[in-house]
């Protein structure tokens, strides 16, 4: 609040002798200023990485406070199947956590399963104008997510199943020791509870047929998955000999497979074949995993490969099948030849080149084939297949009009965080059109750092007409300040069965932390790009530019010379400078 | 009241307490140290309720007193020569800030060459300052001078600059009055300031002045100055009442009808008063003239008491080197663009250093102050040739 | 902290202030003031706060505040405090400041016989090595190796710091420390420690200058930090002259880290100055540890 300047004209306004007449508040300081600081919140790396489009600093904010009920509805918002990927995501936000450089990254997931197990009630979604049907085929984590969304919304969803049971991949392809079927059931009924009606045995191209779909809904969503086992390509394989990796897996969850004896190869690198290697281990085999390129080009996360390797796996690289040995029907080995790395293929990746003459023969009661599944496109045949898989817009839309699709059968990467993210964003996509608004528009409002998760927040506030609350341009590590950082706490330990204990059950190998533990981790969280009221900014102004007020900060302009102290000084770089326009009028 | 023989330091002290003052700060320095220890005795003893700060410079004292007196408390402090050069910066800053000390000069000569004797060079250089000077001629006169400064001082803002002797009146022990307490505290109420520095209500003081708006300040003081000459009378007045005793701006002595009138300030005044008796008991037309305020200058009370001479004479305990005494220059000065200005006056400059001015030294003055051809230039009594 | 709660301690100045950006004797003020509350008395003696304050008829001051001819802030002070005794306002603090030419140099001698009288008041001296307020001239707090317009010397040749804080315990005060606008928190603990006692209390905080160090006003802290962190500028208190405490130690770095901040101002030192330094650094470290120990 400025003063007004003191003009002594004639004698009789002066003083009796020098004393002060106002304040320097009349010296708008303001006027000296090059550069404006300005808060701003900024994307959090976690934020940025999360395929998904969870707000992983807003809940693990919420639960460094204790407040386990706004961690839980801040998720539960963003991430229908928390308590799925807090057990099976790959952690993409712990990897590019800043704390990282620091000491060790936040133990983000730890805090999200806490959060995904409480119980709490999302703010119901702006409902549709006009509710619409809605057709969604497969019920794995694209599926659930995008019918979930659908009904959240008020349309009427109707979940079409293959199989008997819902979940997909979920259910039949993760064994329980990374997700007990218990917390799956408990996500399911969660989702259902938005009301989605359930067609279960009842499988796309044979039960019902796209166009038939089509007919009866205003929009479809496919997400069948991609459940063709590739072929490993030796001869003797069609006979039955090997067993594609997740029918294996859902033959054991079905209880058709209970005790297995002796060897088993599994042939591939990716999360399938680890799992099928880690199940045969439970059911008493010795499982011995054959990967044609080095461990360094192993699809499967290098977590897993570790504790599939402390459990009694054996992980052989740059080894191939060449030939299945028989004794009749009954497998009784596999002829490998060793390989080396080539120069790197089309994708990228180094091609395996086979090494002549450097054939062994190794026994084995089983073999299993996980080197990866393909699509099936005979379950819509009128739509555009690409060599991996259906393909669709940025939007998720495919060639025809409002048939949408997301998750493995679409080209994209193959995890189930990815799933999630991309059905969610169709799902907004689809009602934002439904609402008369422009998906184009609405995609760059609610894109998380520029893609491709989506944020149901920035949903909201697009719906409501507010405007955008933060920029989308990442914190770098440059730009936080680690020197106000506080000394280096050690990241949480997380409740682990032994491996030893681990192989001889599905009992979940992975447990969950204690609130309070949960809480203290959090507390590590550096706030990156997000004002957390630490004050440094109010502490080290000069000018006494920085007031404080309900947990927020205002600068005053009127005196603020823009030294950018307060930009240089916040830990989290919350603060952004922009130049102070002055020769432009 | 009571009668004692007192030193010129101690009246001085006596003058500080019967004002009630109540933060003295003061570093010692010949011929001034009585001052200062007879304060501390009485700030030691607690008949004057003071704070008594023993500051390590002059430079220190003053700051620490316009510090004190800002706050709201009377401040009192001596010193002499070396010691007054040194708080020179601050002299110009107490009368900047309106402060009103009392301070008692006792005239020392300036070094170099080193001495400790009574000459008026040290206070004529600060005249510049803003403070009010005054010259005593007695003891009693430095008592009762600190008593209607501090008045004076209080009444127009401006800080008081008492000047005695150095040894002359500083070390000289004679009868001196102490008055009543209770009487003195109707002359002098407590002071209050307008404004002085209470967080109860802040004020800043002194922050930098720009020249739009600096020569007003100035300005002030000098209109201050003007007042004080009308109040210093009242003062004087008023004290005459309680205390029968009046001194004036001037003390014209038997200069009615005089036609050689002899100016000089302090002690001299007493030795001059005697050679002025002598010739009068001859018949001889002959005056003298005590300034006692040289700032503010009393000019239109210097032009009236001049009014009978035909010459005038001004003896300087100082010199201007380069121009002559101080006095003499005053004098002339203010009697620029009268009539007066064409009567001859003769500028005489005795006692430099300490060197006494006898009664055959003034005569010395008189016979030429006489002459047919008096000195145009300031003329060095006594100086061995 | 928690932001929803109220500033505890009020702001003392208004803004506007005549400081250059990023100035760090106003941040210095305002925690120091804001700490000592509303019942201070404040002396300002010539320097860089002078001006700071502003021209008349503007002030930024809340309290009240007596502008002084230099190097009088201590001497101000105890005329103002003598006067609050014998007006019975003994409450009231007395605050005397003033930057390093104040205290180190023109002001020594008024300093050293407040110390030496145990004066009931508060004097912070803010430190940016260098006459500023009139261009950079050296003063008894200049480094050897910073270059000002007025040092003739060059590097190791130049005279060494003097230590204010020694200088002060040595008088045997109750309270002489140092602060850094880099570490606020220490220096409000301290000004909160100093305003419970009484007799002459003694901080010494280092603020340095992005003008006069040629640094960009937004480096200022992070210097302020790494002279705290390379031992330059320990954060240290002496309580009654005779008793250590090191209040803070953060992370050390080596002198040449704060040096390699500042190549503009620190351009007279070689590499193997900087090793010199860094010895008599670890020296006085050892010496200054040694004392907190033994107490």
């Amino acid at each position: 609040m400025a003063e007004q300047q003191i003009v002594l004209r004639r004698l009789s306004d002066y003083p009796y002798k020098s004393i002060a007449l106002g304040t320097t508040r009349a010296n708008l300081t303001g006027r000296w200023r090059y550069w404006r600081p300005y808060y701003q919140t900024r994307r959090a790396p976690c934020d940025a990485h999360c395929p998904v489009g969870s707000p992983a600093i807003g809940f693990v904010q919420a639960a460094s406070d204790g407040n386990w009920e706004r961690a839980a509805t801040m998720l539960r918002e963003e991430n229908p199947l928390a308590a799925v990927t807090a057990r099976v995501c790959y952690r993409p936000c712990e990897a590019a956590c800043h704390r990282r450089q620091y000491d060790a990254p936040i133990a983000i997931q730890a805090v999200e399963r806490v959060a995904a197990d409480q119980t709490v009630e999302v703010p119901a979604f702006p409902a549709a104008d006009r509710p619409r049907s809605v057709a969604v085929v497969g019920s794995g984590p694209a599926g659930l997510t995008f019918a979930y969304y659908m009904a959240a919304f008020g349309h009427r969803v109707s979940l079409f199943e293959a199989r008997r049971d819902l979940g997909g991949l979920l259910r039949y392809g993760i064994p329980p020791y990374r997700l007990p079927k218990v917390v799956l059931d408990r996500e399911v009924e969660r989702l259902l509870a938005a009301g989605i009606q359930i067609r279960s045995d009842c499988r796309l191209g044979r039960d019902v047929s796209l166009e038939e779909l089509e007919a009866q809904y205003e929009a479809v969503f496919l997400a069948p998955g991609a459940s063709r086992s590739l072929a490993i390509r030796v001869p003797g394989e069609d006979t039955g000999a090997v067993t594609p990796g997740l029918e294996f897996l859902r033959r054991v969850h079905e209880g058709g497979i209970r005790g297995l004896k002796g060897r088993v190869a599994v042939v591939g690198g990716g999360n399938t074949a680890i799992d099928a290697a880690r199940t045969a281990l439970r059911l008493g085999a010795d499982a011995v995993i054959l990967y044609r390129r080095s461990r360094n080009e192993m699809p499967a996360h290098v977590d897993e490969i570790d504790r599939a390797e402390a459990e009694g796996v054996q992980v052989e690289t740059l080894v191939a099948p060449v030939e299945l040995q028989r004794r009749g029907r009954t497998v009784t080995g596999l002829v490998i030849r060793r390989n080396e790395l080539g120069a790197p293929g089309p994708d990228g990746r180094p091609v395996p080149v086979p090494l002549p003459g450097t054939e062994e023969t190794w026994p084995f009661d089983l073999v299993i084939s996980a080197i990866g599944e393909a699509v099936d496109a005979d379950v819509a045949p009128g739509l555009t297949w690409g060599s991996a898989g259906l393909v669709v817009d940025e939007w998720g839309r495919t060639g025809r009009a409002e048939v949408w699709a997301a998750g493995d059968v679409v080209d994209m990467p193959r995890t189930v965080a990815d799933a999630i993210g991309r059905a969610k964003r169709a799902a907004l996509l689809l009602d934002a059109r439904w609402r008369g608004l422009d998906p184009a528009v609405m995609l760059s409002r609610i894109q998380v750092a520029g893609g491709p998760a989506v944020s149901m927040a920035k949903y909201r506030e697009a719906l409501a007409g507010q405007p955008s609350s933060r920029a989308e341009d990442v914190v770098a590590y440059d730009q936080l300040n680690a020197e106000f950082f506080e000394p280096a706490a050690p990241r949480v330990a997380l409740p682990q069965l032994p491996p030893g204990d681990g192989r001889h059950s599905f009992r979940e190998v992975v447990g969950t932390l204690s609130a309070e533990a949960a809480a203290s981790e959090a507390a590590r969280c550096l706030s990156c790009g997000h004002c957390n009221g630490c004050d440094n900014c109010w502490i080290y102004c000069p000018d006494l530019c920085v007031s404080r007020e309900s947990g927020h900060y205002h600068i005053d302009y009127d005196y603020c010379k823009g030294c950018t102290l307060c930009v240089a000084v916040c830990p989290r770089g919350a603060i952004s400078t922009t130049e102070e326009r002055k020769w432009r009028g | 009241m009571e009668r004692l023989i007192l030193s010129g330091n101690h009246a001085a002290a006596y003058g500080a307490w019967l004002s009630d003052v109540q933060v003295t700060a003061a570093y010692p320095i010949s011929p001034q140290t009585g001052i200062v220890e007879k304060l501390a005795e009485l700030v030691a003893t607690g008949r004057l309720k003071a704070r008594f700060i023993n500051s390590e410079s002059e430079h220190s004292v003053m700051a620490s007193l316009i510090a004190a007196s800002e706050t709201g408390a009377r401040t009192f402090t001596a010193t002499s020569s070396q010691g007054l050069a040194l708080m020179h910066e601050l002299l110009h800053w107490a009368a900047g800030a309106r402060v009103p000390i009392v301070m008692v000069n006792v005239n020392r000569a300036m070094a170099a060459p080193w001495t400790m004797f009574c000459d008026q060079s040290d206070s004529v250089a600060q005249r510049d300052t803003g403070w009010i000077h005054l010259y005593c001629e007695d003891n009693q006169e430095v008592l009762d001078s600190v008593i209607q400064g501090f008045r004076l001082a209080e009444q127009v803002l401006l800080p008081v600059m008492i000047n005695m002797d150095g040894f002359y009146i500083s070390y000289t022990a004679e009868p001196v009055e102490i008055h009543d307490l209770e009487t003195v505290r109707r002359y002098l109420p407590p002071y209050r300031p307008p404004v002085r520095l209470d967080p109860a209500d802040p004020h800043t003081l002194h922050g930098g002045t720009d020249p739009t708006m600096f020569m007003e300040m100035r300005y002030q003081m000098a209109q201050a100055m003007d007042r004080a000459l009308t109040v210093a009378e009242q003062a004087d007045t008023d004290f005459a009442a309680l205390f029968g005793r009046r001194y004036g701006l001037l003390d014209p002595y038997r200069c009615d009808d005089a036609e050689l009138i002899l100016i000089a300030t302090g002690s001299v005044m007493g030795t001059l008063r005697e050679v002025i008796d002598d010739h009068r008991a001859r018949g001889e037309a002959i005056g003298a003239l005590k300034i006692r305020y040289l700032r503010p200058f009393p000019t239109d009370a210097l032009r009236r008491a001049l009014a009978p001479a035909r010459k005038v004479a001004v003896i300087d305990r100082n010199v201007s080197i380069g121009m002559g005494g101080v006095f003499w220059q005053e004098v002339r000065s203010a009697l620029h663009g009268t009539e007066a200005a064409s009567k001859p006056v003769l500028g005489v400059l005795a006692g430099i250093g300490g060197r006494d001015v006898t009664p055959r030294s003034l005569e010395t003055v008189i016979d030429l102050a006489r002459s047919d051809d008096p000195p145009e230039r300031p003329f060095w009594l006594d100086l061995k040739r | 902290m928690d932001p929803a709660a109220p500033a505890t301690d009020a702001e003392l100045l208004n803004p506007g202030l005549n400081s250059c950006p990023g100035c760090m004797a106003a941040l210095a003020m305002r925690h120091v003031l804001r700490t000592m509350g509303p019942n201070t008395i404040l002396t300002l003696t010539t320097g860089c706060w002078a001006v700071i304050d502003g021209s008349f008829p503007y002030t930024s001051s809340k309290v009240p505040l007596l502008h002084g001819a230099f190097g009088t802030a201590a001497s101000m002070a105890t005329g103002v405090r003598a006067a609050l005794d014998i007006l019975h306002k003994d409450d009231v603090q007395v605050l005397a400041w003033g930057g390093d030419g104040a205290t180190f140099d023109i002001g020594m001698s008024a300093l050293s016989a407040a110390a030496f009288r145990n004066e009931n008041v508060l004097y912070v001296c803010y430190d940016n090595e260098a006459y500023m307020n009139t261009g950079v001239q050296r003063s008894g707090a200049t480094p050897p190796g910073a270059r000002t317009t007025t040092n003739i010397e060059v590097g190791l040749a130049s005279p060494r710091k003097k230590n204010i804080v020694e200088i002060m315990a040595s008088h045997g005060v109750p309270f002489a420390a140092t602060a850094s606008t880099g570490y606020p928190d220490d220096l409000i603990d301290k000004v909160r420690y100093a305003k419970e006692i009484k007799g002459f209390r003694f901080i010494h905080i280092h603020t340095p200058c992005p003008t006069g160090w040629w640094l960009p006003p937004d480096r200022v802290v992070h210097v302020a930090r790494l002279a705290v962190r390379a031992r330059l500028h320990p954060l240290y208190r002496v309580i009654d002259g005779a008793r250590y405490v090191i209040d803070l130690d953060p992370p050390p770095v080596p002198v040449s880290d704060y040096f390699d901040e500042q190549r503009r101002r620190m351009h007279g030192l070689s590499i193997e100055d900087a090793v010199t330094i860094q010895s008599e650094v670890d020296r006085r470290w050892q010496v200054l540890t040694a004392r907190a120990r033994a107490c």
